[in-house]
């Protein structure tokens, strides 16, 4: 073991390193307001939260959908999609995992609201759903129609077909001048 | 790890950082205007973070990514030639950590545990450089390596404990029944076999939660321990297209590796 009486560099970085795993230790348990705030001030996530796949494992994928319109019609549901990586080469690089996993973190951050925040539409100033609205907003407009409407969409293997549920439905939103309301 | 630098295995974490930089280049149209994680896009998803939180988040387009991107995989590329051993491995690694940080910060959403773990270490590399790099302060950095990774599997595992899902042994069908983390065939496999499914949920959980016994347990039950972290991380890779928890997980057994001789 390195001794680290008699060099004081050795002895801050192993007091460094002692305080920095027992915070670390703490934030998986999940309580603490010191470890809180410290996550909401240190940058970078150098204050990990382990989980992988729990305690909910992915059961669906997130999909984001979008359709134009004026007011009066609909055209049909498209959807935002950043493609998967081919199971041949996943295994090596997957850039597709980065981009739909950044979807996901947003619907994700979507489901986290309060409850009731979709009722009252203060859900509509959220950082999730401004986002999800950026992303789909572009594309409408390249359509010419003056609104613009977003779905989440959750899609799994079952049996035979894949199984297709519709989590959240946004408000219309009117879409124009490279400005959104 | 750090203690070792010589070793080739303890270089495997670098690999991790050119193939992230890969995928950051081939993902650098995102970064542009009207993409993902266009400065407008990470605006909106930093607005109401403490600005100590977003920092560099809205700092540089598609040219800054792309250069930093090519930065981190030449520095991790060096590394990987040289170690960590000596003045020019050192520094490449330093550059690493700061090409990394940069695209981290500038990404803010889709990241991930393999992303996390591998800038912890780049950090604290960083910290042993700053005490001088001896063979005390590789050591410790490498021990700290090992509790960390001690920590990751066991929360994961508790976590993975405390769950009706794994503990009903379902967990592994409902993740192969996406297409992000699955394929159709697995899924239908592993519906047909709810067995496999229940053996692979507590396989897991077991292997997890009994981790940090290879930081203290007989030699050949450290290297049992390893050897299945192995597996389990090619596993991922090939199955699931966790590709880079293979790099970031299994370049720290070094870490653990040298903390557990140090510890007997």
């Amino acid at each position: 073991m390195p001794a680290l009486a008699g060099d004081p560099r050795l002895a801050t970085l192993a007091a460094l390193f002692v305080v920095w795993w027992a915070v670390s230790a703490v934030n998986q348990i999940g309580f603490g307001r010191l470890t809180r705030g410290l996550r909401r001030r240190l940058p970078l996530g150098v204050i990990p939260f382990y989980t992988f796949f729990a305690p909910n494992p992915a059961r669906a994928d997130s999909r984001l959908v979008w359709r134009a319109g004026d007011g009066f019609t609909w055209d049909g549901w498209q959807e935002v999609h950043f493609g998967r990586t081919p199971p041949a080469v996943r295994w090596l690089v997957n850039p597709h995992l980065v981009e739909n996993k950044a979807v996901t973190d947003l619907v994700n951050s979507l489901h986290r609201l309060p409850p009731g925040t979709v009722e009252d539409r203060t859900a509509l100033f959220s950082s999730a759903y401004l986002g999800l609205l950026g992303l789909v907003e572009p594309q409408a407009r390249r359509t010419g129609r003056p609104e613009v409407q977003f779905a989440v969409v959750e899609t799994a293997w079952g049996g035979r077909e894949r199984s297709l549920r519709v989590v959240f439905l946004s408000e219309a939103h009117a879409v124009g001048d490279g400005r959104v309301r | 790890m750090f203690a070792e630098p010589d070793l080739l295995v303890s270089r495997l974490l670098f690999v991790g950082l050119v193939i992230e930089a890969v995928e950051a280049l081939r993902l650098r149209r995102a970064y542009a205007d009207g993409g993902l994680f266009s400065r407008a896009m990470l605006g909106i998803v930093v607005g109401g973070v403490r600005p100590e939180l977003r920092l560099g988040a809205t700092h540089g387009g598609m040219r800054a990514v792309t250069v930093a991107a090519l930065v981190q995989a030449a520095a991790a590329g060096i590394v990987i030639g040289v170690g960590t051993g000596v003045p020019a491995g050192m520094a490449a690694a330093i550059v690493c950590l700061v090409a990394n940080g940069y695209l981290r910060t500038r990404r803010q959403i889709g990241g991930s545990g393999a992303e996390q773990l591998s800038f912890i270490v780049l950090v604290a590399f960083g910290l042993v450089v700053l005490a001088g790099a001896g063979e005390g302060a590789r050591q410790l950095g490498d021990g700290f390596v090992a509790a960390q990774l001690a920590l990751a599997y066991v929360a994961s595992g508790a976590a993975k404990a405390l769950s009706p899902t794994w503990r009903r042994g379902e967990a592994m069908a409902g993740i192969f029944a996406t297409e992000a983390y699955g394929t159709s065939r697995q899924a239908a496999f592993l519906a047909a076999r709810p067995w496999l499914d229940r053996l692979l949920c507590w396989a897991t959980i077991g292997w997890e939660v009994t981790f940090p016994l290879a930081l203290f347990a007989p030699v050949p039950v450290t290297v049992a321990i390893l050897a299945g972290g192995v597996l389990f991380h090619a596993a991922c890779a090939v199955l699931m297209g966790l590709n880079r928890f293979f790099w970031a997980f299994c370049g720290c057994y070094p870490a653990v590796w040298t903390t557990s001789m140090l510890l007997r």
